[in-house]
């Protein structure tokens, strides 16, 4: 019994179930209220995870286009498990992430606590490799990898 | 949804740029395009950067910029393929 109460509590955490109640999604986190957009909360939320978006909206609902266009390029190189904040949930949280980062705009992703920049830097690492590269240094393999292999393999 | 394209282009500073806007009816979004020596060396985060500090204060009134930087030579590359 313990057993299976314990592998739903899991089962809910991996799905971003927060404390305000209600299923987020995948990775989809809330920043706590009430100093959500300090310098140090950021620092925390932007440390928590290995890959951290800033996003108008969710993956399931993107709000604006380059929010978008994020969320369908991190699957692509098989994340699927990131961490993401929905700044239009939060004023205080999107407006100090851009104090924060010292970036104007969201989307804004981060990797391994280091700011990466928008949806146009995102793109291009993508196009040109440059994510596949950094992703292998926090131990992600792309799966744009073995699509890669397949391909030279044929 | 209608829009409007305005399109301008000149010599700033250090660089030569194009500025286009499109004028939805309730979001602005620009996307700039900057060629300047003075991205030579520098990896895109530093270039979005400089284009950032040198639009400051426009920034501060837009929700959606996309920017392409590249050296002169980059551009050179591009124009002949």
């Amino acid at each position: 019994m313990s057993g299976s109460l314990g592998r739903t509590a899991a089962a809910l955490l991996c799905w971003g179930h927060s404390a305000r109640g209600g299923l987020r999604g995948p990775g989809v986190r809330a920043a706590s209220s009430g100093g959500s957009g300090s310098s140090e909360h950021l620092d925390m939320l932007v440390k928590k995870d290995r890959v951290v978006v800033f996003l108008k909206g969710t993956p399931e609902q993107p709000q604006c286009g380059f929010s978008n266009t994020v969320v369908q390029i991190l699957p692509l190189h098989s994340i699927r498990d990131y961490a993401v904040y929905n700044v239009l949930d939060d004023p205080q949280l999107r407006q100090g992430i851009k104090a924060y980062s010292n970036w104007p705009t969201i989307p804004q992703v981060y990797l391994n606590s280091e700011f990466v920049g928008g949806c146009d830097i995102l793109l291009q690492m993508h196009q040109n490799g440059d994510l596949v590269e950094e992703l292998k240094k926090l131990g992600i393999r792309s799966t744009l990898l073995d699509e890669k292999k397949d391909q030279d393999s044929k | 949804m209608s829009t409007s394209w305005r399109s301008c282009s000149g010599t700033w500073r250090w660089s030569t740029w194009k500025w286009r806007t499109r004028l939805p009816r309730c979001v602005s979004s620009f996307r700039v395009f900057v060629v300047s020596a003075k991205f030579e060396g520098k990896p895109l985060l530093q270039r979005h950067r400089l284009v950032n500090t040198c639009l400051a204060e426009e920034l501060l009134h837009i929700h959606a910029f996309e920017q392409k930087t590249l050296t002169p030579e980059q551009r050179a590359r591009e124009q002949q393929k």
